[in-house]
């Protein structure tokens, strides 16, 4: 083949690659964080004094580069079918964190599988979470007989899935003392009412106290209502509380307390008529260094509501701890969200009317926020006041601090309410509020809006650069045109040139211009030979001046 | 600094240029009848083709997706315009 057809069609070929769809992008990976899929460990865990296994423990390792929420979801699977999952939202600082991650027996057994389980992680990251990271880790060989479903194991606290460095004190009234008594197995807690709201402290007696909601699936999740915290008297008295030892975690308690809100979206007119708002309570003894955080806001359409709440507990006394204002960047939506631990009913419509103060604190100390609604996520800054919780450990009492950030989920929308201490002497206490709600009704929520595309094109600047580049063809050719006629007519000029001087004077040969030059030669001699005879005048004019001055013909020339 | 603009006119640049080359070069393969200036001839056309599908791109991008980026037009201007000075100076 010949070697400059082939170098052409080497060329071909790379353009036509090159023109491929999408050749000439390049996505942008996220850089949040990522797996260290070397270091995922598996184990199964047996409880005491069950027969068989009831979790399987897979330890996986992630690099955090920034600082923020972080959802990740694990799914367990066997041949491509998944047969458990697990999702959680941590905070989590800039840093390598092992995360535990607990599979239930009865959720491995009734997968039926057995050999090497696959398990795919997906972690939304918080400048990213269009674009999650995915690893997947090959578990050991098991079989799923080995996981004994008879037994239902307590789930670990918070959730199925621990982050060993995140708020591990979660409890939502600053007014409570706790005891636990280790011996036991036993939590107390009580919970102080005050007008002032200021005397309210926990006192934490063992450090590895665990008390988590919910016997559904997933901390997080809404599952059915199991018990229902009555308050009476300034003190918290659950119902039914369940204790146990956890073989990893310790001593643990948990119940559950629910609060019914209604949610009114007076621009959609949707509602969603009982909403069920979570405060979680549970305490780890890791201790807890609460550095600032930053609040990321990951807003979401469903920010834009009116949110009319009324909470069906009926605690007497007073004690409003927090109030929020939360709104869209035009101004159209306003979310006002209060909680309280007292007798608190309300149901309003328009808050930004009319705002009623249950707060027993004075005005100017209820914090109100307004947030811009983003899609994207937007590094808002830290919104952070003191509030009248106040923390006490070792005889060193703090004020707390809090942190407000929304996380959407879906449908729903997660409003995290984080208070900590600041306090590095007692800061290992950290207060969180999880409230989930989500929309219902019979309009949707707004349609999530799509990604600004690029700008498009003109198409009059095509036509404007494609006529330059005709002028800047026309021009040069023009130029090249011109230079071309110009030596022709130079060509031309020469010609006429050479012609006119023929028909003036016949051209003389060589032999006959030599013959011309040896006669002018020959008289200049003559006239030289001449010369010396007649001396010149004495006014130095030349011999032959003189004899064309005594030449009558000649002067008169 | 946006300068998506520029797409259009590099685009338009590459797809009139590489059409005048590739006009040029047929023109004289039709006198010469040089095989060598048939090949370049081809290449051109292999240019004017990347220009007529860019400019799809840009403005149908739901008939046939062609992307690019900025710096590898400009350098096909470039390119294209070197070689069609270097024609004209013979």
């Amino acid at each position: 083949m010949d070697k400059g057809l082939l170098c052409a069609s080497l060329t071909a070929l790379l353009l036509l690659l090159a023109l491929m769809p999408g050749a000439g992008r390049a996505a942008e990976a996220n850089s949040d964080a990522f797996f260290v899929l070397d270091e995922f460990s598996d184990q199964p865990v047996k409880l005491e004094g069950s027969a068989s296994y009831d979790y399987l423990e897979v330890k996986a390792v992630l690099h955090v580069n920034v600082t923020g929420f972080y959802n990740l979801t694990a799914r367990l699977e066997y041949a491509r079918a998944e047969f458990a999952r697990l999702s959680n939202t941590s905070y989590l600082n800039p840093g390598t964190h092992a995360i535990l991650l607990r599979f239930r027996n009865g959720d491995i057994h009734a997968g039926q599988a057995a050999g090497n389980y696959i398990m795919r992680l997906s972690l939304v990251t918080p400048n990213f979470p269009l674009d999650p990271i995915e690893g997947s880790y090959e578990t050991r060989y098991y079989h799923f007989s080995d996981f004994n479903p008879s037994y239902i194991a307590p789930y670990p606290p918070g959730s199925v899935i621990s982050f060993t460095d995140g708020p591990v004190l979660h409890a939502w009234n600053s007014f409570m003392n706790l005891t636990f008594d280790k011996d036991t197995a036993s939590l107390s807690y009580h919970y102080t009412q005050n007008r002032d709201g200021r005397n309210g402290r926990f006192t934490v007696t063992f450090l590895r106290v665990l008390g988590y909601l919910d016997s559904g699936d997933s901390f997080f999740q809404r599952s059915e209502v199991t018990h229902e915290a009555a308050l009476a008297n300034g003190t918290w008295r659950p119902e039914p509380v369940e204790t146990g030892i956890h073989p990893a975690y310790g001593p643990f308690l948990r119940f559950n307390i629910t609060y019914y809100l209604d949610l009114v979206d007076l621009r959609l007119g949707s509602t969603a008529s009982e909403l069920e708002v979570t405060f979680s309570f549970h305490m780890t003894g890791n201790p807890h260094t609460s550095a600032d955080r930053a609040l990321v806001v990951a807003g979401s359409s469903q920010v834009e509501l009116q949110l009319s709440m009324r909470l069906s507990h009926i605690i007497g006394g007073s004690g409003l701890v927090l109030e929020q204002l939360v709104g869209d960047s035009a101004g159209n939506h306003e979310i006002l969200l209060r909680d309280q631990i007292n007798e608190f009913r309300i149901r309003q419509d328009d808050f930004r009317d009319t705002e009623q103060r249950l707060n027993p604190l004075d005005d100017e100390s209820i914090p109100k926020l307004a947030f811009i609604n983003r899609w994207e996520p937007v590094l808002y800054g830290r919104y952070t006041w003191v509030t009248a919780a106040r923390a006490m450990f070792q005889n060193v009492s703090v004020p707390a601090t809090t942190d407000v950030s929304y996380i959407p989920e879906g449908a729903a929308l997660r409003l995290f309410l984080a208070y900590h201490i600041r306090d590095p002497k007692a800061s290992f206490l950290t207060i969180n509020d999880t409230f989930v709600f989500g929309l219902e009704g019979d309009k949707p929520p707004p349609p999530r809006p799509v990604r600004p595309g690029p700008a498009p094109h003109d198409p009059l600047l095509y036509i404007l650069g494609a006529m330059l580049a005709l002028a800047i063809i026309f021009a040069s050719m023009r130029y090249r045109t011109r230079s071309y006629i110009e030596e022709e007519r130079e060509l031309e000029r020469i010609e006429e040139r050479e012609l006119s001087e023929e028909e003036g004077e016949p051209p003389s040969s060589i032999e006959e211009r030599a013959f011309g030059e040896e006669e002018e030669a020959r008289r200049r001699w003559e006239r030289r030979e001449k010369a010396p005879e007649e001396p010149p005048g004495e006014d130095g004019e030349r011999p032959g001046d003189q004899e064309g001055a005594g030449d009558p013909a000649g002067g008169g020339r | 600094m946006d300068l998506e603009w520029m797409k259009d006119v590099f685009i338009a640049w590459i797809t009139v240029f590489s059409l005048a080359l590739l006009i040029i070069s047929v023109v004289s393969y039709a006198r010469t009848r040089n095989r060598r200036i048939l090949l370049v001839g081809l290449a051109f056309l292999l240019f004017f083709g990347k220009g007529v599908a860019l400019t799809i791109g840009l403005y149908w991008p739901s008939f046939w997706n062609v992307t690019t980026d900025l710096p590898s037009l400009l350098f096909d201007v470039l390119i294209l315009l070197i070689l069609y000075f270097a024609t004209l100076r013979e």
